[in-house]
């Protein structure tokens, strides 16, 4: 807050031991804790998905031929003192090639031109080729029907599934589509909530009454039905899932806002900044929500949890995410055909939601407790 | 209290208003409408399939795409009001008589499971409360917190698994026959047997909602059998809402129990049955009943993927299967009614909150 002149000049540093008081309770919360580490890890998992799981190399050294109908047209170059570094950007000569080894530095993250992707043996490395490879070196969406629901080995560690696609590398790029769902969806609850909660709260009357008409509305639909009525027509897409659950969660946030700005909007501190004539739009968002926002944090907490759930249940329904890309309810989805054998499709892409709904619950319970002056010791 | 109660039922005008709304924006997102197909021509990725030509010429006509927008909204508005929601594309029925079929199965899952979330989480929270920071307190809340965060479709799939007679299952008739015969002689080979077999069961049918043909048993067979067949998915619907319920009914009453008139009636010398369950539990209770009105949303959004795995042949699983045949008229109807429904038990939750606490007057 850059506001010298008012009462409320103060409120950086009350704020701030506020939070140190927060995070001391929280710290004291063992589960709470070990909750936030394997957050953590989860976050990493999906972050480097890369480089745990997939076909694409890390670092490649390959030999390349070029085309000999692009090569016979262009002369050869005679002195190349930058071949190495050529070498290096291969995206960048495409003009003069010449036969040679060339590094790859991240194909797993990068596209290189020459590297093809859609071949698989393009990954491997040859006769003199280096390569270094993922953890799992078996991409998220290749097929091999003749391994199809093999039980876990020790090429496969948690098994395939009906295509012969590897459980765990799929397992470790679903992290990916249920973080990014679990955030954007909470992401647009809070801004939209935040904004209707605020304005409820702070002007009262008829806007506070229409706010609420509205909330009243959107918690009619159950955002499963919701969000597959709209998948019904759209047909099915991320963006539909993420945007909906962001949708229906706000009036959650909304009403929590409201209850905050009902409290402060006639607390010394809003009132002194009343008085130095500032706007509302300032009193509210700069001096009166970051006052509101602790039990925001909390209910985003599990709102995380639940959107991942939500995510998952739709996948589970085969209306989530569009295959071939790797999702932990599809996975149990496909479960339901071989359930009589296949415990490794039941058991794994199950445990992995649960734990990360715990995780965030279990972080989400220890925040409320560090925040409730009740619960201090 | 009356004017309470007036005002609260007045303000089912504006919702519904609202509800019959955003069914029509829906809507208008639907095949043959001028909306979808600027979607469609801006976004290619999204309904990559085809839709056929047949459902898009069928679709406009029953919902009067061709004619202007305010024209169109009171068409809905008027099949929402009549509740003339049409037919089904796929069988030509009224949607409103499928839905009269699937509705009362849902309900009775639902009703079932709210009865039981509410007889069992009083008394645990009560006991929780009243027993707070002991073990046992201590094992309940993290209980309570692992319920709370497994997945239901999960939990249905683990549950078909081992006791719905998933890998080398053995049914319960086989298992207490075999019990019965060994239980003279306990004897290594037995419990063997029983470690082999424990982990696989079949107990329970996993598909349905009762036997073909039981509707002519005697009445009860059939309810038997209906509770038989009610165990799983049921046990699914309950365990969530179980888990919440239970949390809120512990700290509402430990809040109540810190109240100054709880202080005082200890301080008379009544007993502390007396005090907690005479004084304490019923106000504890109040804010549980207003729990209701997100308990709802929950359970339906909740038998769309348990009727759907255990295959009964309620509201939910009827939605889904409307959705994958692209049977529009059917996925509207249930859309709205769910709404219609929902709103109707917010309502219910909040007069009933009204009633109990005499305090509630209306903002």
């Amino acid at each position: 807050m850059s506001n010298p002149k008012t009462a409320h000049s103060e409120t950086p540093s009350t704020s701030q031991s506020y939070w140190r008081i927060v995070l001391h309770q929280f710290k004291r919360n063992k589960q709470a804790m070990v909750a936030l580490v394997v957050l953590f890890i989860l976050f990493s998992v999906a972050l480097f998905a890369p480089f745990i799981a997939g076909e694409k190399p890390i670092y490649l050294v390959k030999y390349y031929e070029p085309k000999q109908a692009i090569q016979s047209d262009k002369e050869p170059v005679a002195d190349n003192p930058t071949g190495e570094q050529k070498a290096l950007n291969p995206q960048v000569n495409t003009q003069d090639e010449q036969p040679g080894f060339r590094t790859y530095w991240f194909p797993n993250l990068f596209k290189y031109e020459d590297l093809v992707d859609v071949q698989f043996d393009r990954w491997r490395a040859g006769e003199g080729e280096r390569a270094i490879y993922a953890l799992v070196p078996i991409g998220p969406e290749r097929n091999n029907v003749a391994n199809a629901l093999q039980a876990p080995d020790k090429t496969h560690i948690l098994g395939t599934d009906y295509n012969g696609r590897d459980v765990f590398s799929r397992l470790v790029w679903g992290t990916q589509i249920s973080m990014s769902v679990g955030f954007i969806a909470v992401s647009i609850s809070i801004i939209l909530g935040v904004f209707m909660g605020a304005l409820a709260g702070f002007y009262g009357g008829k806007i506070d009454a229409i706010i609420l008409r509205t909330i009243e509305i959107m918690i009619c639909f159950p955002s499963l039905i919701l969000i597959l009525a709209l998948i019904a027509f759209l047909g099915r897409s991320i963006f539909i899932i993420m945007v909906v659950i962001g949708i229906i969660g706000s009036p959650g946030v909304a009403r929590l806002v409201r209850g905050e700005y009902l409290k402060l909007r006639d607390s010394d501190f809003a009132t002194a900044a009343k008085a130095t004539g500032l706007s509302d739009m300032r009193i509210m968002f700069r001096h009166i929500l970051p006052n509101a926002m602790a039990p925001v944090l909390v209910f985003a907490t599990f709102g995380v949890a639940g959107a991942i759930l939500t995510e998952t249940a739709l996948s589970f329904l085969g209306l989530g995410v569009a295959p071939p890309t790797a999702s932990w309810g599809e996975i149990l989805n496909q479960s339901k055909n071989y359930i009589d054998f296949a415990w490794w499709l039941v058991v794994f892409p199950g445990v992995a939601i649960f734990v990360t709904v715990t995780a965030f619950n279990l972080v989400g319970e220890g925040l409320r407790e560090a925040m409730d002056p009740k619960m201090r010791q | 209290m009356k004017a309470y109660l007036i005002k609260r039922i007045l303000l089912i005008i504006p919702t519904f208003i609202g509800i019959s709304l955003v069914t029509f924006t829906v809507l208008q997102l639907s095949p043959g409408n001028p909306a979808y197909m600027k979607l469609q021509n801006m976004e290619g990725a999204m309904g990559a399939d085809a839709i056929p030509q047949d459902i898009i010429d069928q679709t406009i006509e029953m919902y009067g795409f061709d004619k202007p927008l305010p024209v169109r909204y009171l068409l809905w508005m008027k099949r929402l009001i009549t509740f003339d929601l049409g037919d089904s594309y796929k069988d030509g029925r009224p949607v409103l008589t499928r839905i009269g079929e699937a509705l009362p199965i849902t309900i009775q899952l639902n009703v079932i499971s709210l009865l039981l979330i509410y007889l069992i989480s009083i008394p645990v929270g009560t006991y929780s409360a009243t027993h707070q920071h002991t073990r046992s307190d201590n094992t309940i809340t993290l209980g309570l917190f692992i319920l709370y965060s497994l997945p239901s479709f999960w939990v249905a799939m683990l549950l078909m698994y081992f006791f719905g007679g998933g890998g080398g299952s053995v049914s319960l008739q086989t298992l207490c026959t075999t019990m019965f015969t060994k239980i003279g002689i306990v004897e290594w080979s037995s419990v063997q047997w029983m470690l082999e077999k424990v982990l696989h069961f079949n107990w329970f049918p996993i598909y349905g909602f009762g036997t073909a043909g039981s509707e002519d048993w005697p009445f009860w067979k059939w309810f038997a059998d209906r509770a038989w067949h009610l165990c799983l998915p049921v046990f699914c619907l309950t365990y969530g809402g179980f888990a919440t319920i239970s949390r809120y009914a512990r700290s509402g009453l430990i809040d109540v129990v810190n109240q100054d008139y709880i202080r005082t009636s200890r301080a008379y010398g009544f007993s502390e049955r007396m005090v907690i369950f005479k004084y304490a539990l019923r106000n504890s209770l109040i804010p549980i009943i207003t729990l209701l009105g997100t308990l709802i949303p929950a359970m339906i959004g909740g038998s769309v993927i348990i009727e759907s795995i255990f295959s009964i042949p309620g509201m939910g699983r009827l939605f889904y299967e409307s959705i994958l045949a692209r049977d529009y008229p059917m996925v509207m109807g249930v859309f709205s009614i769910t709404a219609i429904l929902t709103l109707v038990g917010l309502i219910v939750s909040d007069i009933l909150y009204a009633l109990t606490d005499p305090r509630i007057k209306f903002e």
